[in-house]
């Protein structure tokens, strides 16, 4: 308990730090004064308030969704080296969204923004429920064929992906590319505001599936037992991981890795149990692409590199040298 | 507005002690000097003198019309005239940030329709910030248009007629002559990615105007190139912008490049090469791009 209550503190705290060390990070140097103090409408003040603050939000909600989507995703399979993305989510979600980048203008439904979106989630959904019926075989989903089916989705999409990429105009393919590394750069307010509720949405419905799926973690059968509708709730946390997913890859591209060692690095820590696991993982994916975020903006000033990969600058080794110190926590 | 009241500043600091030293001012002399220092100062705050420019043909032009010194930064393919290298830069065309461009406080932003992400141009404007992105016209009208544009845009009307004057007598001058020359255009950034220029790019129109041919006509924008549409093609002579070349490895890696030794430039080792502003750029030294390669078409017939 006490480990659980100093690592919380920890976690707020290096929370906090990265929404303050993303704030001054960045080609342009802006003084708290400016942000808090200063009363004149000065350059800074605008850049602050227009691009930086709904760009820290949008990486806190998104990082966070995919954090909790891993995590979510790894209880469910009762595995936990699946992300969103080894089942193949991540890659439908990204087809279905490339596909409304470079064939939105021919899809008279695929104008707006929000459609994208929506379009995104079906995309990962469509893949998630194909990786689920053929990996499962008499009654149990066989964790095996699930990750096998996803390598060959991966693929599949890849190539689909690829296809796009040749028929889309150079801009298309400008937008096709950033989007895959991942960039929060198209981040406004008007966006925050309207996927706010989709990505508050984990933090919203952790308490009430937290339980489930503690005991959906004895096995399925057992699980039954106890009496869980075992059906019911796998069907409601794929179109939760889904949505998750789909979202945020429909918005700022293709974000790995997130999804996969931050919730590891809570179960090493605190280990197992949901109810907090779940919080845990969404705070600490929003800290750590808020930080990636920053970093990818100040590196290779005045450019910046897609987040997508400072994400996997940051994260594999931090993942590796936790597995090799204490791998076996099972 | 911050602006004009700096520059008010300024001259009454500069005017006050030559005022109280040689004049008695009356009071209509006062609101006389006052109304004009105010017309001069909305003079220079209509002026831009704080200029980021997103592209090399914009800052040429900028330039070339004496605007120079009012571009505090520019993009990275802005590297004429020499002095347009020496700016601080902003990032590529395509791939602008808007902090980068913001931390300058322009007053002005300029730019053709390549610059983006087109997120990245909402978001400056969005700040209220003058952003002028004007279309890409690969014509020789065009080209004298853009010169007159940014002259309207940065105060240099004047220049900018002359300077469009110029360049419509150096275009008359120019006697071109139609040649049989079959030129096959060739951009590349590595051996592995070599795309050919096809209609609707600024290769195809300048191989035109210059009085070749683009054997690559048919197809249309930048495509990956294989070995045996090269082969297809068969080009009497290769273009390429100097950049290119030098991505691979110079004109050996030219000759290299698989299905080259089949056709006839790569028999003949026909290679011409132009600086990519010059060749692609469709600015100011354009009449200049344009003969020197109709000379090279009419050496080669």
């Amino acid at each position: 308990m006490r480990k659980e209550i100093v690592f919380f503190i920890v976690l707020g705290i290096f929370f906090v730090l990265s929404i303050i060390l993303n704030s001054q990070m960045g080609v342009m140097r802006i003084s708290f004064h400016d942000i808090f103090e200063n009363p004149a409408e000065t350059l800074e003040k605008t850049v602050f308030y227009e691009l930086r603050l709904p760009r820290i939000l949008l990486s806190l909600l998104v990082g966070g969704s995919l954090a909790w989507s891993g995590a979510l995703s790894q209880g469910l399979f009762r595995n936990p080296i699946v992300e969103p993305g080894l089942i193949g989510i991540t890659a439908g979600a990204a087809l279905f969204a490339a596909i409304a980048i470079v064939l939105g203008s021919h899809l008279p439904f695929l104008h707006n923004l929000f459609y994208i979106v929506l379009f995104s989630f079906v995309g990962g959904l469509l893949v998630c429920v194909i990786a689920f019926i053929t990996a499962r075989t008499n009654g149990k989903t066989m964790i095996n064929h699930l990750l096998l089916t996803g390598v060959a989705i991966n693929i599949l999409c890849l190539s689909g992906i690829g296809i796009l990429s040749y028929i889309a105009t150079e801009s298309q393919l400008r937008s096709l590319s950033s989007w895959n590394l991942g960039s929060l750069s198209g981040a406004n307010w008007p966006n925050v505001q309207k996927f706010l509720i989709i990505f508050l949405l984990p933090l919203l419905v952790s308490p009430f599936i937290a339980k489930p799926l503690n005991v959906l973690l004895l096995g399925e059968k057992e699980a039954a037992h106890v009496g869980l509708k075992t059906e019911r709730i796998k069907i409601l946390l794929i179109l939760l991981i889904c949505l998750s997913v789909g979202s945020s890859i429909a918005l700022v591209g293709n974000i790995g890795f997130v999804g996969l060692f931050v919730p590891h690095i809570i179960r090493l820590v605190i280990g197992q149990d949901n109810r907090t696991l779940l919080f845990a993982s969404y705070i600490l994916g929003a800290s750590v692409l808020c930080l990636a975020d920053g970093i990818c903006r100040t590196v290779v000033q005045p450019t910046e590199i897609p987040v997508g990969v400072v994400m996997s600058f940051l994260g594999a080794p931090v993942f590796i040298s936790l597995l090799r110190k204490r791998g076996n926590y099972q | 507005m911050r602006l004009i009241l700096f520059s008010i500043d300024a001259d009454t600091l500069l005017f006050e002690p030559w005022i109280m030293t040689r004049f008695k001012p009356t009071k209509a002399f006062g609101t006389l000097l006052v109304s004009l220092i105010l017309l001069s100062s909305t003079l220079t705050a209509e002026t831009p003198t704080r200029i980021v420019s997103l592209n090399g043909t914009v800052t040429e032009i900028l330039f070339a019309l004496g605007a120079g010194n009012q571009v505090l930064a520019d993009d990275t393919s802005s590297y004429f005239p020499e002095k347009a290298k020496t700016l601080p830069k902003v990032g590529y065309q395509r791939t602008l940030t808007p902090e980068a461009i913001l931390i300058h406080k322009p007053d002005l932003v300029l730019g053709l329709e390549y610059a983006g992400p087109a997120q990245t141009i909402q978001q400056l404007k969005d700040t209220g910030i003058n952003v002028q992105i004007l279309p890409e016209k690969l014509t020789t009208e065009g080209a004298e248009e853009r010169i007159k544009t940014i002259g309207s845009l940065v105060g240099k009307t004047k220049e900018a007629n002359a300077l469009a004057k110029q360049f419509n007598s150096e275009m008359k001058q120019l006697k071109i002559v139609k040649t049989k020359v079959r030129v096959l255009f060739l951009y590349s950034r590595s051996v592995s990615s070599i795309f050919v220029a096809g209609k609707n790019t600024a290769a195809d129109v300048m191989i035109q105007l210059s009085g070749a041919v683009n054997v690559a006509e048919k197809i249309s924008d930048f495509k990956p190139l294989t070995p045996e549409a090269l082969i297809d093609l068969n080009p009497d002579i290769i273009l390429m912008p100097e950049i290119s070349v030098e991505g691979l490895g110079g004109e050996n890696g030219v000759w290299a490049i698989n299905g080259m030794s089949h056709t006839n430039a790569g028999k003949n080792k026909r290679l011409t090469t132009m600086d990519d502003l010059m060749l692609l750029g469709f600015g100011p030294r354009l009449p200049q791009a344009l003969k020197t390669l109709n000379t090279k078409w009419k050496g080669f017939e």
